[in-house]
């Protein structure tokens, strides 16, 4: 008798979390940032960062790490030569890098589990939803691509990352953040054919207050398949040599 | 026997080519690059290099004295260039390739062609067509 109510109770959890789920939006598909939010371009007009219309709240040694970060694109870009973006030596794009960037993704959705698979990098980056508590640490962290939990709030899905590698950027231009930083993103459907996100950053030590980004839209991409997109040391290294430095410095006499 | 040709510069009308600017760049590319000045370079290929997330190409002519000229251009990650319609055999050692770039700010020798005309051998390889997506 118990065996069996025990059995029943199980099966009604079961049914009950699958139909859970199938109400649940599905963000499943291959997006692609849009040309009018981020990179500065279309009608949005960004001053310091790509995630933002607005000037950043820094705290004065954000200001510092901000301005020590010398970026090859945005309203303060160097020729890489004399610059100090963590790719150019084909170190990883860390996870918002990655979301701000206009190549495809895939995501992948479980009741579980959410996936985010990047063409650029070729990486994925994981997403627990499956009712875990949001950690205080993790232990063997930093991660470049943080760690974190999902869960569902209506049609939102609200993400709480930590333990992101704080030598990545946020972002193309050079938005710093700190090991302290902690991320929400709320990704939700605009259209059955469009994502949106925005990300609130929290981190005492590079910025005064949260600071909220604006919507930023992706686009569901008709052909899916994603593209590797390596960034193999050895090619980076050869590119750097005798393209990217040299278009950069004055050429000298042989 | 060597097919190097003159390594001549020369400024091209702006408009001409603007339609096929893509709008995302290689990072520093903007920097580094006048991406309002066109340049011809008339050359043999010496090397080309199928790379993510950019390809090159390596260039041999002379300038107006004679003079050897080697010219190093930074282009499009294949997936792009296969997008515009070129293929990894776009070219071999030894073609003869005129090309239009944006030269470097600052050196001569380097240029950046994402999405510009090209001549192989006489002919336009491919179907070029500015795909407007995102390049590293």
């Amino acid at each position: 008798m118990r065996r069996t109510f025990i059995g029943a109770l199980c099966l009604f959890s079961v049914s009950a979390a699958t139909a859970l789920a199938q109400q649940r939006p599905d963000f499943s598909g291959t997006w692609l940032l849009t040309r009018s939010a981020g990179g500065g371009r279309g009608d949005v007009r960004l001053p310091e960062s790509e995630w933002s219309t607005e000037k950043l709240p820094f705290t004065a040694k954000g200001r510092a790490q901000f301005l020590a970060n010398k970026p090859g694109k945005g309203p303060r870009m160097v020729a890489p030569v004399n610059g100090n973006d963590p790719i150019g030596g084909a170190n990883p794009t860390g996870l918002y890098r990655a979301l701000i960037y206009a190549r495809n993704f895939e995501f992948v959705q479980t009741p579980t589990k959410l996936v985010q698979l990047f063409e650029w990098g070729r990486i994925f980056r994981e997403i627990y939803a499956d009712g875990r508590p949001v950690p205080d640490d993790i232990p063997d962290g930093p991660y470049w691509y943080g760690y974190s939990v999902g869960k569902w709030e209506g049609d939102t899905l609200v993400v709480e990352t930590l333990a992101l590698e704080n030598r990545a950027w946020l972002d193309e231009w050079g938005t710093p953040f700190s090991d302290q930083a902690r991320v929400q993103e709320r990704w939700r459907h605009t259209a059955p054919d469009r994502l949106e996100l925005r990300i609130t950053v929290t981190d005492p030590v590079m910025y005064e207050k949260p600071w909220t980004s604006m919507p930023v839209v992706y686009a569901l991409q008709k052909k899916g398949d994603l593209k590797e997109i390596i960034f193999a040391p050895m090619d980076e290294q050869v590119f750097n040599d005798r393209i990217r430095n040299p278009a950069g410095t004055a050429a000298t006499k042989p | 026997m060597s097919r190097s040709r003159s390594l001549k510069l020369v400024p091209f009308t702006f408009g001409i080519v603007l339609s096929v600017m893509p709008l995302f760049g290689h990072h520093g590319t903007g920097a580094s690059y006048d991406q309002k000045k066109w340049v011809k370079l008339d050359g043999t290929v010496t090397e080309f290099l199928w790379r993510n997330p950019h390809s090159s190409l390596y260039l041999q002519g002379k300038d107006d004295a004679g003079k050897t000229v080697n010219y190093s251009i930074e282009m499009f990650s294949p997936g792009q260039m296969v997008k515009q319609g070129y293929t990894r055999n776009i070219f071999k050692v030894g073609d003869h390739v005129v090309i239009e770039v944006h030269p470097s700010f600052t050196n001569p020798g380097v240029g950046e062609c994402l999405g510009c005309k090209i001549l192989v051998n006489g002919k336009e390889p491919g179907n070029p067509v500015a795909s407007g997506n995102a390049a590293q």
